[in-house]
C-alpha cells in the first residue's frame, strides 16, 4: 500500500532530502509505528499524530491511500 | 455648493466655506479636541473638500453605537458583521494569548472566551500584556480590565481555572476558533488533542517554535489538517539561553490573530 507521509518542523529532517512530504510504500497491515520507524523517527519525539486529518496513535493501523501528518509540540507561548 | 467631507469616519455633506468651529456646531457641540486631516486645530481654519475631521469629548467614552460605527468604517459591514457574530476562545493568556485577545477586541470581535489558571508575576511582563500594577492580579481579571479599556463592547466570558481534558469541551465549546497559547509543551500537547477529539465544529490554531529572536518570516502557518494550524517554525524551544521574546511572540501572536480573523471570515482553507 502507498501512505502520504508529512512531516512538520524539525520533523522534516527524517524524510529523504528534507522534504515535507513524500510517498511511501508500506507493507499491508503497517502502523503509524511501523512508518515512523521506517523514516528513523524516534518513537519519542512526535506529539501530534493525525491519520486522514484525524488524529491518531502510533499503533492506528494504516490503509492504502491514508495521508499520514505528524509535528513536534515545542514549549514556548 | 456643497463638499463631502469625513466627520468621526462618517462621509457628510456640508456647505462650502465652512469652519471647523462650524463643524463642530453642527455635528458635536461639547468637542473640546478638534483635529483636522490629523492635527489638532483651533476652529477658525477653513475646511475642503476631502478633509478629514475627528471631534472629540476629553475624557468621554464613546458609546457602543459610535465604536461600532467607527468599526463598520474601517472595516466595511461586511467583515465587521462577521467578525462581530464570531466567538474566539483563547486558551492561556500569557506571552501569545494576552496579545491574541486584545487583538481580537480591538478589531470587534463578538465574544471571546479566556482560560487561564495563573496570576501576573514581573517576569511576565517581558512579553505578555500585562502593567506593574497588575502584578499580584489574576491573569483572567488583569486582562479583562485591559480589554474594557480598549474596547467596553466586546463580550467577554473568563475561567479562571487550569484546563484539563475534562473541562475543555464545556469552556470552548461553543467557539468558532480556539487560539492555543500555553508555554509548556504537555499542555499544547493536552488541549490540541482534547479538541481535536472533542470540539470537532472547531477550528484550532496553536504555537511551536517561536522562541529567541529568529528573523520575522521564519514564524510561518503550518496546515496540518483543515481544522488544525500551526504557527510558528516547529524548530526553536524555549529553553535557557534560548527564551521567549516580545519582538517574536508578538509576531506569533498577531499571526494567530490574523489567522483567526482569516478563518471567520471564510478567506483561509
Amino acid at each position: 500500500m502507498v501512505i502520504t507521509v508529512k512531516l512538520f518542523g524539525n520533523l522534516r529532517n527524517y524524510l529523504p532530502e528534507g522534504k515535507m512530504v513524500c510517498r511511501t510504500e508500506a507493507a499491508d497491515g503497517s502502523t503509524v509505528g511501523d512508518v515512523l520507524d521506517h523514516f528513523g523517527v524516534p518513537r519519542d519525539k512526535p506529539r501530534i499524530i493525525l491519520v486522514n486529518s484525524y488524529r491518531s496513535q502510533v499503533v492506528h493501523v494504516l490503509e492504502d491511500g491514508d495521508v499520514l501528518a505528524a509535528f513536534q509540540v515545542l514549549p514556548g507561548g | 455648493m456643497t463638499i463631502q467631507i469625513l466627520v468621526n469616519e462618517r462621509e457628510v455633506e456640508v456647505s462650502t466655506g465652512i469652519t471647523l468651529d462650524a463643524v463642530r456646531a453642527a455635528f458635536k457641540p461639547g468637542a473640546d479636541l478638534l483635529v483636522l486631516n490629523g492635527h489638532v486645530g483651533d476652529g477658525g481654519e477653513s475646511i475642503a473638500d476631502g478633509d478629514e475631521i475627528v471631534l472629540l469629548q476629553r475624557g468621554e467614552v464613546p458609546d457602543a453605537h459610535e465604536l461600532e460605527n467607527l468599526l463598520v468604517a474601517r472595516h466595511t459591514p461586511g467583515i465587521h458583521g462577521k467578525v462581530k457574530a464570531s466567538r474566539v476562545g483563547v486558551a492561556g493568556l500569557g506571552g501569545l494569548g494576552s496579545q491574541v485577545a486584545i487583538a481580537m477586541a480591538r478589531m470587534g470581535i463578538g465574544r471571546l472566551v479566556l482560560a487561564d489558571f495563573d496570576v501576573v508575576v514581573p517576569s511576565n511582563l517581558n512579553r505578555q500584556q500585562y502593567f506593574v500594577d497588575q502584578i499580584g492580579m489574576r491573569k483572567v481579571d488583569a486582562l479583562s480590565e485591559t480589554l474594557r479599556r480598549v474596547n467596553p463592547y466586546v463580550a467577554i466570558e473568563t475561567h479562571d481555572l487550569k484546563l484539563a481534558p475534562g473541562n475543555i469541551h464545556e469552556v470552548f465549546g461553543s467557539c468558532d476558533v480556539l487560539v492555543e497559547a500555553f508555554d509548556r509543551a504537555d499542555q499544547k500537547e493536552m488541549l490540541i488533542t482534547t479538541a481535536l477529539d472533542r470540539l470537532p465544529d472547531t477550528r484550532i490554531i496553536a504555537a511551536s517554535g517561536l522562541a529567541g529572536h529568529e528573523p520575522s518570516e521564519t514564524i510561518g502557518i503550518h496546515r496540518i489538517s483543515p481544522r488544525l494550524f500551526v504557527v510558528g517554525d516547529l524548530q526553536t524551544e524555549a529553553r535557557p539561553g534560548t527564551g521567549l521574546m516580545a519582538p517574536r511572540v508578538g509576531v506569533a501572536a498577531h499571526t494567530q490573530a490574523n489567522l483567526a480573523l482569516r478563518l471567520l471570515l471564510g478567506e483561509e482553507e
